[in-house]
């Protein structure tokens, strides 16, 4: 367990200076944006350099879930297996938190935390219990082998939530999402000048803080693992 | 400009529709909340009026006529921080309206726009932190068990 954790270390305690130094971009160096017209809440649109960035990573980490599921399917190796389940766990996190944040802030600007209409809202939702239910599928099928190639299966089938949550405002076009990585939208003020390397950063941030935790996740599972090889081969209780 | 348009608005609307005698609603006030206006009058003394007709203008043109009985109404749906002007009149039972009421005006604000700034970062930081809280009670527990397991197959060993 002690290969590897000094870079495991270095990425968690850059990724935890980034998320200060973040949030010190966020609160103080930010330009107001009190006054615009389609923004009615200054200080709360500040949660959109944590949401944008939380859920490009949790993107991120379903790709790597993915990747990991198939390169498991291939190779039959319990470590790709563990990636998977590390980097859909980490994601999951990572869409909770795109959730909060978004409601929050959709109450605070409009008013109204949940908005069935809004595509792109209801497929995050979506491809977050898509991955919950991955892990508790997991959960429920004790056999090791088993487990792993239905699981693999699942989280490749589980991917398509991905795409279709982030192009779910063009295929569905219900409901004026904003979309602040797209340079056209100006409503939300994301042009305002001073913003975008913020969230360019905020995208590093969030990164390096899945990468930090899916590897420390990761590693934990193949401790788990070889605990209990170890745990058979002396016949201790694990 | 805005000001002559309010100002027409405000005047030809109801006094167009203002009939009898009834009394001239006193009293009037718009107290802001977010995405809304809380709008309140003194109830009149008079035993014909049974309602109230609230007039609700933004940059001096009507943009809602609500009927009431109460003497207060929440203007919902509103754009933060515009300013939004209200009128009240008195309504008998056969739908007659007295005067218009002084214009009474405020824009909605979101005053717990800070509350849910705070909110976002609590609920972002305490889910990072506890998240990474568990993995290092986990990865302790683990490194525990390890030592015992190890320690036993040790002594397994030199037996």
């Amino acid at each position: 367990m002690t290969s590897g954790r000094s870079i495991d270390r270095t990425l968690l305690v850059a990724s935890t200076l980034g998320g200060v130094i973040l949030l010190w971009l966020a609160l103080v160096e930010s330009p107001s944006l009190a006054g615009r017209e389609n923004v009615t809440s200054p200080l709360a649109w500040k949660l959109f350099f944590f949401h944008v960035p939380a859920a490009l990573a949790s993107f991120i980490a379903f790709g790597v879930a993915l990747i990991s599921a198939v390169l498991y399917l291939r190779t039959r190796s319990t470590t790709w297996d563990h990636s998977t389940h590390a980097a859909a766990e980490v994601g999951v996190l990572l869409s909770g938190l795109t959730l909060a944040t978004g409601l929050i802030w959709g109450k605070s600007e409009w008013n109204d935390a949940w908005d069935w209409t809004n595509a792109k809202l209801v497929m995050t939702l979506v491809l977050f219990l898509v991955f919950v239910a991955y892990l508790a599928l997991r959960q429920n099928i004790p056999e090791p082998e088993k487990r792993a190639r239905i699981s693999s299966l699942y989280a490749i089938a589980g991917f398509a939530a991905v795409p279709l949550t982030w192009f779910a405002h063009r295929i569905w076009n219900t409901f004026p999402h904003p979309q602040p990585l797209e340079p056209q939208t100006t409503e939300q003020g994301i042009t305002t000048p001073g913003i975008m390397p913020i969230f360019g950063f905020g995208v590093l941030v969030f990164i390096l803080l899945f990468a930090a935790l899916y590897r420390w996740r990761l590693q934990l599972l193949e401790a788990e693992a070889r605990v209990e090889a170890l745990s058979v081969a002396t016949e201790v209780p694990a | 400009m805005k000001r002559i348009l309010l100002l027409v608005g405000l005047l030809a609307i109801p006094t167009a529709l203002a009939q009898g005698d009834l009394p001239r609603v006193e009293d009037v006030q718009a107290a802001p909340e977010n995405h809304a206006v809380l709008v309140s009058w003194t109830a009149a003394n008079d035993t014909r009026v049974v309602g109230y007709t609230v007039y609700a203008y933004r940059d001096g043109l009507l943009l809602s006529t609500t009927n009431v009985t109460e003497n207060r109404l929440r203007v919902g749906a509103l754009v933060n921080e515009r300013s939004y002007a209200f009128q009240v009149a008195a309504r008998d039972a056969q739908g007659n309206l007295g005067p218009p009421s002084a214009p009474a005006s405020a824009a909605p604000t979101n005053s717990r726009d800070l509350l849910y700034l705070a909110s976002g970062l609590i609920v972002t930081w305490l889910s990072l932190f506890g998240y990474a809280a568990l993995l290092a009670r986990k990865e302790a527990q683990l490194d525990r068990k390890l030592d015992q397991l190890v320690a036993a197959r040790d002594r397994e060993e030199t037996k």
